[in-house]
């Protein structure tokens, strides 16, 4: 029978080879005996696998995404089983030296982001699924830290290089520190260098205590990302005085790290890789106040969530992630470095923080500001009308009664799925920040009952729309077949429209008039009852010869059925009295390629335009040849088309517009400004003209009843529309009232 | 004289256009609200949750035309909704009322299949032709609104009055219609019909409220520079001719 | 291909641009239009062989409605057909389109007689606030002020109330609006110009 083991936390029953249990995660095993060196925790991945960070952050920048393949190439070959446990007080080793940067409490809360985690390998686990964060966090420290490749190698100037680069660091830092890697390093600074190390030396004496049980030195330029990338829980929280001025110069030379004149024998806890350590003289201290909350303010110590590297096929809890980072190889300087012999309370003063360290060790610390740019940006809170509208309860579709599902404002500051070129950093605390909200809404509002109130549905008065197409049909159609003359026309007659007459009666005889159909087939009632009388007149009058042009693909054929019907009575026959030049293609390019030259243009634009050749129009090879241009429109863009594209063109000829009443009163302009001769606009504009032109042919006059009937229905409509609405208003208000 | 004031208001408009999008950054824009935009961007997210479609309606003017503007906004704004709305179960379509119009929206159409990887899937129908007349275009869009499963209708570009044909199809059918033109008529018809209506130039806005980008949002400002001036030379002119100075 | 395109269409407008201003690229211009109507002209074969593509895919596909595009390809191809043969100024033609055309895009127009005044009768219910009320007011008050009276017209409405609500009111506020269009237009047409907006090949 196989044994178990009960698990203190849950009481559940677990495999004793389990080191963490299957229900609750809590770790079953003390962490001192609980590492087997032959398991492999770690599989390498494949070259071309897409699973590394490189290939899932399109965002990231080149030298994260190399940090993040390599190590995924380079760690499981170089994994190996642990020297010792860290429990035992051994000699210096290098696992050792890192674990005693373990075991100090996270300082505050801040948590790796998950861009970084996809990088180096580890990925944040909900509490419990890793197994109890204190567990975890003795794991970490005494089972040493994982150390990204770019950090084993201090001397490699290319990483150094890049990593600085990319940083969305100061400008000016940046360059003054790429100027002191690449110049060498004086002989000042290589006698800082030994001075510093003979400081580790000192501090290295305290190496064989138990790391938990040792106060960490102050961390003053260590961002929070970079310890957690190497599972160091350290106090970030450390004040600057001297520390700044007092970190090793070799950090950052790497000539003479490679010639190995600045072998390091001791890295104190929680000290920060030599890439990203910056020459302190370098680095400007931020302001502390302009430092997120959570870095400023010295937050209670918390357990650091267990991690697993990323690019692990393996679950967190198949395997010891610490034992991972006590297996990895460690660079030479590293491995070399003895343990310090006393422990970090009684370190130098250049290397512990004075006073405010000594009387807290969580006293806040102004980080550099390079490190600050390469942190999470300060979250951007949410205003007020965007949470209010974030809240918004849905009310229709299949998402009804959710409340803050859907964004609702357009996404100018969230994208939906397109990633702005913007510093990454705001983008993603953004983005986590938006979707953490929106979870949270969520997951409250299935938690309280919410009355959904149904929105009131306008939905399709199918009856009120048949009564008013009955009555409009049917009082309309009595009015035309009657053919009464109760309403009289208006005893003043326009402007704009007498003016329109005048054009008319000035074209000389039998001169070349152009006429252009600018309207559609839906509109012909209305345009040809306006322009007829007018037209009728100027026929009637002047017998001119015609030109018939359209804009739209069935003005050729409208125009046809005008002459054919309104003017029937002329008598005008098509290739003798007038001529139908089709469809000018083009909009307003064609206008304007046709008032620049009529004759070519109309042989590129229309298969018609043989017939300006055919001898209808002699003579009339330019714009301003003609008597006068008549344009029929019911749309105010054609108008201002052929008023503008014709200024220059046709010269001192007449332009006289018929416009529907839509586009009739946006014309007015044009007439009063002068640009137009006159402009006949709706029935209303054509009274007159029918008037003057002996009421011939009576279209107004046929349809006046009907429009004026049209017209007073409408308006009675609104009226009682409007009345009753009112009344509904009250009548629901009375009574709250009373 | 006034086309060299035209010219130089072109080049101040380029220079000025430019030089906000270089300088400018697009975060520290701020928007007004504009309730036709807002509902749009919500129905929009409704009809890809609830996997109906979205029916774009350009408008029927030519691209030759002075309406090529709103037209063109309409385009950009089909970009910005075919490049997140192809992954809906029924994908955007955009109808027109004017061939070269049909095409370019089938480009764009496209162009969001190729951003989300699935080329394969765009289909050319999707970008249609409705009608070549302004009335034959809304009767053949009507029964689109009824029959494509469209949740959201949003006419962008040049229409006339028979937009309220639309509106009143999409009410029918439950759609909510978000009506932007350039016509004033139609405006003013939309305004009674459409579920929410844009007014003037707030349609050119939509991209940039949409979507963002320096460039939009440049644009904006440009406007509301030139507007700025505009109203002063009028109140200026107004001025003038009050005390008979001209 | 993307920077042909934009730079086809960058000089292509640049062109047409500078021939309004300079008169000696005037001839260009008209040169590069002419070319652009022959486009305009051949996408409108382009589209109606689209509507045609649209219609058959709905035949194909038995779709809601897809008897009704059987009719519409029949009368396209009939119409296309016999207009290309006879003309448009053919008595045939002509009594095509004044019988079919005409009548179907009246009845739209009628039919959007009753829409508006649905739209107008209903909009309090849509959206009350005080600009629906202003704007059904002014409504109220053009129609019943461009009509006449059996008896002569509504004197104040006619000489002065329409009048001042049409040029000074509503062309007013009309203005604006096509200023702001305008505008929108400029910067609209400038952002193809310097290649910052593609409207060709999705750009």
């Amino acid at each position: 029978m196989e044994d178990f083991v009960a698990c203190p936390n849950c009481g559940e029953l677990n495999s004793p080879e389990l080191p963490y249990c299957q229900y609750c995660q809590w770790r079953l095993k003390p962490l001192d005996d609980s590492w087997d060196p032959d398991r492999t925790p770690v599989k390498p991945i494949p070259e071309d696998s897409d699973s590394s960070a490189s290939g899932q952050e399109p965002l990231l920048p080149d030298w994260l995404r190399d940090a993040g393949t390599s190590i995924s190439r380079d760690s499981a070959p170089t994994i190996k089983p642990p020297v010792q446990p860290a429990t035992e007080v051994g000699p210096p080793a290098s696992d050792d030296l890192l674990a005693g940067l373990m075991h100090e409490q996270e300082p505050e809360q801040e948590r790796v982001p998950d861009w970084v985690a996809r990088i180096i390998g580890l990925d944040e686990s909900p509490p419990g699924v890793g197994g109890p964060n204190v567990d975890a966090r003795d794991s970490t420290a005494e089972q040493g830290a994982y150390v990204p490749p770019f950090i084993e190698s201090p001397a490699s100037p290319t990483g150094t290089d890049d990593l600085f680069w990319e940083a969305d660091a100061p400008t000016a830092d940046v360059d003054r520190l790429d100027r002191r890697l690449q110049g060498g390093t004086s002989s000042t600074e290589d006698s800082e260098v030994h001075e510093w190390l003979r400081k580790l030396d000192a501090t290295a004496s305290g190496a064989e205590e138990r790391p938990s049980q040792r106060p960490i030195p102050a961390i003053t330029d260590v961002p929070t990302w970079v310890t957690q990338m190497r599972g160091v829980t350290g106090d970030l929280a450390g004040p600057l005085p001297g520390g700044e001025a007092e970190l090793p110069a070799w950090l950052q030379d790497s000539a003479a790290l490679e010639a190995g004149e600045t072998r390091a024998r001791s890295t104190p806890s929680g000290e920060i890789p030599a890439e990203t350590a910056p020459e302190p003289p370098l680095i400007s201290t931020p302001d502390l106040g302009s430092k997120p909350p959570e870095v400023a303010s010295p937050a209670a110590p918390q357990p650091t969530p267990p991690s697993v590297p990323a690019f692990s096929t393996e679950s967190l809890d198949a395997f010891d992630v610490d034992a991972v980072f006590e297996s990895m190889h460690m660079p030479d300087w590293l491995a070399d470095v003895p343990q310090p012999e006393q422990p970090p309370e009684q370190a130098p003063p250049s290397e512990v923080p004075s006073e405010p360290a000594e009387e807290s060790p969580m006293v806040p610390v102004d980080l550099p500001s390079w490190v600050e740019a390469m942190r999470p940006a300060a979250r951007e809170k949410s205003g007020p009308a965007e949470n209010r509208e974030e809240g918004r309860l849905e009310q229709v579709g299949p998402l009804l009664g959710l409340q803050g599902v859907l964004p609702a404002v357009p996404a100018v500051t969230r994208p939906l799925n397109k990633p702005r070129p913007h510093a990454m950093r705001l983008e993603a605390t953004e983005q986590h920040d938006t979707h953490a909200r929106l979870l949270e809404e969520m997951l409250a509002a299935e938690t309280r009952p919410l009355a959904i109130t149904a929105g009131r549905a306008l939905g399709p008065q199918r009856v009120l729309r048949w009564a008013l197409g009955a009555i409009l049909g049917l009082t309309l159609s009595a009015a035309l077949v009657g053919k009464g003359t109760i309403f009289p026309f208006p005893s003043t007659v326009p402007i704009e429209s007498m003016a329109a007459v005048r054009g008319v009666e000035g074209v000389p005889p039998d001169a070349h008039v152009l006429l252009v159909f600018d309207y559609e087939p839906a509109t012909v009632g209305e345009m040809e009852a306006t322009a007829a009388s007018l037209i009728d007149h100027l026929l009637l009058l002047k017998h001119p010869r015609l030109a018939l042009i359209s804009t739209s693909p069935t003005g050729s054929l409208l125009a046809e059925g005008f002459m054919s019907t309104a003017v029937a009575a002329r008598g005008y026959v098509a290739g003798t009295q007038y001529v139908n030049l089709g469809y000018l293609a083009g909009g307003l390019t064609g206008v304007r390629s046709f008032a620049g030259d009529p004759t070519q243009s109309l042989s590129a634009a229309s298969v018609l335009g043989r017939a300006w050749d055919a001898g209808v129009l002699p003579g009339t090879e330019r714009l301003s040849d003609f008597a006068a241009i008549i344009v029929l429109t019911d749309s105010l863009e054609s108008g201002r088309v052929w008023i503008e594209q014709t200024a220059a063109p046709r010269g001192s000829t007449p332009l006289i517009l018929v416009a529907s009443s839509q586009a009739g009163p946006m014309l007015l302009p044009y007439f009063e400004s002068g640009q137009v001769t006159g402009i006949v606009a709706g029935l209303n504009g054509a009274a007159g003209p029918e008037i003057m032109n002996s009421g011939l042919p009576g279209y107004v006059r046929r349809y006046w009843d009907g429009y004026n009937i049209g017209l007073y229905m409408g308006f009675l409509a609104i009226l009682t529309a409007g009345a009753w609405r009112a009344w509904r208003l009250y009548s629901e208000r009375r009574p709250e009232e009373i | 004289m006034t086309g060299w004031v035209g010219l130089g208001a072109l080049l101040f408009s380029t220079v000025l256009l430019i030089a906000i999008a270089r300088l400018r950054r697009p975060s520290a824009a701020r928007f007004r609200p504009i309730s036709g935009l807002t509902s749009l961007y919500r129905a929009f997210g409704h009809s890809v949750e609830g996997g109906t479609r979205l029916i774009i309606a350009l408008g029927g003017p030519s691209l030759l035309s002075r309406s090529a503007g709103p037209a063109l906004a309409g385009l950009r704004l089909l970009k910005e909704i075919a490049q997140r709305g192809t992954g809906s179960d029924l994908p955007p379509l955009a109808v027109s009322g004017e061939p070269s119009l049909a095409l370019l929206s089938q480009d764009t159409l496209h162009a969001g299949y190729r951003a989300i990887g699935a080329p394969e899937f765009f289909q050319p129908v999707t970008g249609r032709v409705a009608g070549l007349t302004p009335f034959s275009s809304s009767a053949a869009t009507m029964p689109m609104i009824s029959d494509e499963q469209a949740s959201v209708a949003a006419l962008i570009g040049h229409f006339g009055v028979e937009s309220a044909l639309l509106a009143e199809a999409a009410e029918r059918s439950n759609v909510v219609l978000i009506g932007a033109t350039d016509d004033p008529a139609a405006q003013a018809v939309l305004y009674a019909t459409s579920t929410d209506p844009l007014v003037g130039e707030e349609l050119f806005a939509a991209p940039a409220y949409f979507a963002g980008g320096a460039m939009p949002l440049a644009s904006l400002t440009v406007q509301d520079v030139l507007r700025w001036i505009i109203i002063a030379v009028v109140l200026l002119g107004a001025a003038l001719k009050l005390l008979q100075i001209i | 291909m993307y920077i042909v395109a934009l730079i086809f269409a960058a000089i292509g407008g640049l062109l047409v641009l500078a021939g309004y201003f300079f008169a000696p690229l005037g001839e260009l211009q008209r040169l590069i239009l002419d070319w652009a109507i022959i486009v305009a002209g051949a996408a409108m074969l382009v589209g109606i062989f689209n509507l045609v593509l649209v219609h058959a895919t709905r035949i194909q596909s038995r779709a809601k409605g897809s008897s009704y595009s059987m009719i519409l390809l029949l009368a396209l191809f009939s119409t296309f057909v016999f207009g290309i043969m006879l003309g448009p100024d053919n008595p045939g033609i002509r009594r095509l389109v004044n019988t079919v055309v005409v009548p179907a895009e009246s009845s739209l127009m009628a039919l959007l007689a009753v829409s508006l005044l649905y739209g107008s009768v209903r909009l309090l219910q849509r959206r009350l606030n005080l600009m629906s009320g202003v704007f059904l007011a002014t409504a109220a008050l053009m129609l019943i002020a461009s009509a006449t009276l059996p008896f002569g017209e509504i004197g104040v409405m006619s000489t002065f109330v329409r009048p001042w609500l049409q040029h000074v009111l509503a062309l007013g506020g009309a203005r604006g609006l096509l200023i702001g269009v305008a505008l929108g237009t400029l910067l609209t047409g400038i952002r193809v110009l310097i290649g910052a907006d593609r409207p060709y090949q999705g750009g």
